[in-house]
C-alpha cells in the first residue's frame, strides 16, 4: 500500500512536471510568435530558406532529417514551433554509429538539442530559456567534435579554375577553420567542403548529372592538409585564402550549424546550387542579416562569390596565396643551369647513380639542385597515388643526401601573381558592328562565363580558355532583320606549353550552333569539334598546333550530317595585358568533298582596359567568305 | 649509430605503456589513400571536387578507423598527419624547418620550438629509420627522441 501510494505520488509529480513542461513550451511558442522569430534573418539562414522565382519561399535542404516539423521545408513558423517542442524531449542515450561504406543515412541517436545546436543557441539567445523548466542536454558527441575542430577563425579558400577537370573547371571554394590551439598553422585546420556525391566516376556523366540536379550534395569536414594535397600537389592549382573577419561567437555559431548539416543533403546543381553557393549559406548563418545567396539566382561562378564577399564592407580580411607544387618546382628549376637541371632529373631517377655528377658542383649549387630534384620526386608522387610510404624509399635517399649538404635552401622567389578576385568579371557583353562580304551589320555578343585568351590574364588561368553560353546576334543594316549568328554552348581550350617535367597535352573542345559559307551556299548547323594539340613558347609567346575532328548536324548536308578534320596552326601574342592578339590558320578537310583542303584564316585581338572594359575585334577570310567586326566589351 | 638504436629501443620501452604507444600499435588511418584513391584513382576525386570519403568525412556519420564524425580522433592526429604527409614531413624534418614539421610537432604533443626542431633534425635519420618506416613508428620514434632528452622532454606533453 505504501509502495502504491509512493508510486502514485511519483506518477503525480511526473504528470505535473509534464504539464509544466507543456505549459513552458506553449509559453515559449507564444513568445516566439510575438517576436516573429520565424521571420528573422537568423532563422531563415539556419533553415537555408530562399524565395525562388515563381515559387513560395522554402528551405533549400532536401534531406528530411533536417526538419522536425511536418512541413518544415516550406513552413518556417511550424518548423520553429516543432523545434521548440522537440527541445523538451526527455534525455536520450546518444548512439554514435560506425561508418559504413555507401551508408550516408545512419547518423545514430542524438537529442534534438544536440542535433540542432545552432537553432538552440539562437532560440536560447532570443527567448532566454529557463534551464529549470527546459533542462539543457549535455550533448557529449557534439561537444567532443567541437573540441577537436576547435575553430578560432574562418577563411574562404579558392582553388583556381582549371579546365583539365570537368567539375573543377570554374574553380572551387570551401571553408577552412583554423584551430584555437594553432591559429598560425593552417595545415592543422579543417576544411568544410560541399560537394556532390556522384553515382558515377565517369567525367561526362558526372557533368551531365551535375547540370541536371541528379546528385545529392553533402557537407563534409576533413583535415585541410588533405585538401592541400589534392589541389596544390596533385592538380597543380594555387590555393587562395580569404580570411573572414568574424567574432568568436560568429565562428562558434557557424560551427554549430555545420554540425546540423550532417544529417541532410541538398540536390546538387552544377551551375547554381553548387559548392560555392552553399558555402555562402554558412556565412549567412555566421553574419546575421547579410544576404549573399540571393545575388546568384541563375548560376554561381566560384570566383564571383569571392567578389560578392569583398563587396560586403569589412567582411574579408587578409588574402594569402599557397602556390602549387608545380609553381614552386618550376621557380626552383628556373635558377638552375642547364647541366644542373640534367643532374636534378637523374637524381630524381636514381640518386646513387647521379651522385658523382652532383659532387662536381659547389655545395650551394648542390643544395639548389637537390631541392629541385626533391620537388620533382614529390610531383611524381601523384603517379603512385595512395601508398606514399612505398614511394618514400627513393625520396628517403635523396632527403638524407640533401641533409648532408649543410647549406640552407634558397627561397625560390616565385613570380608575383594577381589574386583571382582582382581579375576581370565573368560575364561579357560586346556591342559593335562589322562587315560580312560587303554587308555591314550591327552586332551584340553576350557570354555568360568565364574567360578567353585575348582577355586580360591578370587573376585568370594563364593558358586556358573556358567559355559557356556565348550568343552572337546580328542586324544587317540593309534588311534590318535580327538573326542569331552563332550560339556557342561550350568552348574549352587548354594550351599548357610542353614541359617534359610536367607532361600535359594541349587540347580544345567546342560545341554550338554556327554558320559557314561554302561554295556560295549559306550553311547553318550544330557543331561538335575537338582534339589534341601541341603548344610551345618560343620567345615567350604561345605557338600551337591542333588536330581537331569535327561532327556537324544541319539541314544543308547530305544525310544531314558532316564529318571533317581540322588541322590548325595558331599564335597567341600577349606582350602585356593591355593588348592580346591571336591568329590562326586552319584547314578544313571533308573526305566527301572532292578531298579538297579548304583554308580558313582567322584572328582576334583585344585592348584590355581594366576589369570592366575592353575593345575587341575579330576577322576571318576564306576563299568563300570574309568578314570583320569590332566593338566595346563590358564585363559584369 | 648503434648507440642511437639502443637508446631508441630503450626510450620506446620506457614509453611503451604510455597512451602514445597504445594508440600506435594499430594499423594506419589511410586518410591519404582516401584522397588519392587506393588504386591511384585520383581522377574520381578530382572529377568530383573531392567528394571522396563522403562517409569518412561526413559530419555526423559516426566513427571510422581514425575519425569520429569527420574530425580526426585526438589520439590519432599525429599518425594521420604523418601518414598523409609522409614525404613532406621526412624532408622537412631532415632540413629542420617547414610547416609540415611544425604541424607534426604540434600534433605529436610538443611545442614548436627551435630546440625541438634541431633535435628532430639531428635524429631524423633514426626517426625515419629505414626506407619504409611505418608512420606509426615515426610518431613513436619522434616521441622517444624528444622524451630522451630532458631539455626537449620539458617541451612535450607526456
Amino acid at each position: 500500500m505504501m509502495q502504491l501510494a509512493a508510486c502514485g505520488t511519483f506518477l503525480g509529480v511526473a504528470l505535473l512536471a509534464g504539464a509544466a513542461r507543456a505549459d513552458y513550451a506553449a509559453e515559449l511558442i507564444a513568445q516566439s510568435r510575438a517576436a516573429r522569430l520565424h521571420e528573422s534573418d537568423e532563422w531563415s539562414a539556419l533553415l537555408h530558406r530562399i524565395k525562388p522565382w515563381l515559387r513560395p519561399a522554402q528551405s533549400e535542404a532536401d534531406g528530411p532529417g533536417f526538419f522536425l516539423g511536418k512541413d518544415g521545408k516550406i513552413d518556417a513558423a511550424a518548423e520553429l514551433e516543432a523545434t521548440l517542442r522537440a527541445f523538451f524531449q526527455p534525455p536520450v542515450v546518444e548512439v554514435i554509429p560506425e561508418v559504413k561504406p555507401g551508408d550516408t543515412e545512419n547518423h545514430g541517436v542524438q537529442h534534438p538539442q544536440c542535433r540542432f545546436p545552432a537553432r538552440y543557441a539562437f532560440l536560447d539567445r532570443s527567448l532566454r530559456f529557463d534551464p529549470a523548466r527546459l533542462p539543457q542536454q549535455p550533448c557529449p558527441r557534439f561537444q567532443d567534435w567541437r573540441a577537436r575542430v576547435d575553430p578560432v577563425s574562418v577563411s574562404v579558400v579558392f582553388a583556381a579554375a582549371y579546365v583539365n577537370h570537368p567539375a573543377s573547371a570554374f574553380g572551387h571554394t570551401f571553408l577552412r577553420l583554423d584551430r584555437r590551439s594553432a591559429p598560425d598553422q593552417p595545415l592543422l585546420g579543417y576544411a568544410v567542403n560541399f560537394a556532390a556525391d556522384p553515382t558515377t566516376s565517369n567525367g561526362v556523366l558526372y557533368a551531365l548529372g551535375g547540370l541536371t540536379g541528379q546528385f545529392r550534395g553533402y557537407f563534409s569536414i576533413l583535415p585541410y592538409y588533405l585538401k592541400v594535397k589534392e589541389y596544390s600537389d596533385l592538380e597543380s592549382r594555387d590555393l587562395w585564402d580569404y580570411k573572414l573577419n568574424l567574432t568568436q561567437e560568429q565562428v562558434d555559431q557557424m560551427l554549430r550549424h555545420i554540425w546540423e548539416l550532417g544529417t541532410t543533403w541538398f540536390d546538387y546543381w552544377f551551375a547554381d546550387e553548387n559548392c560555392s553557393y552553399h558555402i555562402l549559406s554558412l556565412i549567412e548563418v555566421a553574419v546575421s542579416g547579410v544576404k549573399l545567396r540571393e545575388r546568384f539566382p541563375l548560376w554561381t561562378v566560384p570566383i564571383d562569390t569571392l567578389r560578392t564577399l569583398r563587396d560586403v564592407p569589412g567582411l574579408l580580411g587578409e588574402r594569402k596565396r599557397r602556390p602549387s607544387l608545380d609553381a614552386r618546382m618550376k621557380a626552383r628549376r628556373s635558377v638552375l643551369s642547364g647541366p644542373e637541371v640534367r643532374v636534378a632529373v637523374s637524381l630524381a631517377e636514381d640518386a646513387e647513380k647521379a651522385r658523382p655528377a652532383l659532387l662536381t658542383l659547389p655545395p650551394r649549387r648542390q643544395a639548389a639542385t637537390l631541392d629541385t630534384a626533391l620537388d620533382l620526386l614529390q610531383y611524381h608522387l601523384g603517379d603512385v597515388a595512395g601508398d606514399e610510404q612505398k614511394a618514400a624509399a627513393a625520396e628517403r635517399k635523396l632527403v638524407f643526401m640533401r641533409a648532408r649538404v649543410r647549406e640552407p635552401s634558397a627561397d625560390p622567389g616565385l613570380p608575383p601573381v594577381t589574386p583571382p578576385d582582382v581579375g576581370h568579371r565573368s560575364m561579357l557583353v560586346v556591342v559593335g558592328g562589322g562587315v560580312q562580304r560587303n554587308r555591314p551589320f550591327g552586332s551584340f555578343i553576350w557570354r555568360a562565363v568565364l574567360h578567353d585568351l585575348i582577355s586580360a590574364s591578370e587573376g585568370q588561368m594563364s593558358d586556358h580558355q573556358l567559355e559557356m553560353s556565348r550568343l552572337e546576334l546580328r542586324v544587317p543594316t540593309d534588311t534590318g532583320q535580327l538573326s542569331v549568328r552563332e550560339f556557342r554552348l561550350l568552348r574549352l581550350e587548354s594550351l599548357d606549353p610542353l614541359d617534359t617535367w610536367t607532361p600535359k597535352i594541349a587540347w580544345r573542345v567546342t560545341t554550338g550552333f554556327t554558320r559557314e559559307r561554302l561554295d556560295a551556299a549559306d550553311l547553318s548547323y550544330w557543331e561538335l569539334r575537338g582534339g589534341p594539340g601541341l603548344s610551345l613558347t618560343p620567345l615567350g609567346q604561345l605557338v600551337y598546333l591542333m588536330e581537331e575532328v569535327e561532327f556537324d548536324a544541319g539541314t544543308g548536308f547530305v544525310h544531314k550530317l558532316r564529318a571533317r578534320l581540322r588541322p590548325t596552326l595558331g599564335l597567341l601574342l600577349r606582350p602585356a595585358d593591355l593588348f592580346h592578339l591571336r591568329a590562326e590558320m586552319a584547314g578544313r578537310w571533308d573526305p566527301t568533298d572532292s578531298s579538297r583542303m579548304r583554308p580558313l584564316f582567322s584572328g582576334e585581338a583585344a585592348v584590355n582596359l581594366g576589369p570592366r572594359f575592353q575593345f575587341r575585334g575579330q576577322g576571318m577570310w576564306s576563299p568563300d567568305d570574309w568578314g570583320w567586326q569590332a566593338g566595346l566589351g563590358l564585363y559584369f | 649509430m648503434r648507440r642511437i638504436s639502443f637508446s631508441l629501443v630503450l626510450a620506446s620501452a620506457l614509453f611503451a605503456s604510455s597512451v602514445w604507444a597504445a594508440n600506435y600499435g594499430m594499423a594506419g588511418c589511410g586518410l591519404g589513400s582516401i584522397v588519392m584513391g587506393k588504386d591511384g584513382n585520383q581522377i574520381l576525386a578530382a572529377t568530383t571536387n573531392g567528394t571522396f570519403g563522403t562517409q569518412t568525412f561526413g559530419i555526423t556519420t559516426g566513427t571510422s578507423n581514425c575519425t569520429r564524425d569527420g574530425a580526426v580522433a585526438k589520439a590519432h592526429q599525429a599518425l594521420a598527419f604523418a601518414e598523409a604527409n609522409y614525404t613532406s614531413l621526412m624532408r622537412q624534418m631532415a632540413s629542420g624547418e617547414g610547416e609540415y614539421l611544425a604541424g607534426f610537432v604540434s600534433l605529436a604533443g610538443c611545442q614548436t620550438s627551435p630546440l625541438v626542431y634541431a633535435r628532430a633534425q639531428e635524429w631524423s635519420g633514426a626517426i625515419f629509420r629505414e626506407e619504409n618506416t611505418p608512420a606509426a613508428e615515426v610518431v613513436l620514434n619522434f616521441r622517444s627522441v624528444m622524451l630522451g632528452d630532458p631539455a626537449t622532454a620539458a617541451l612535450c606533453r607526456g
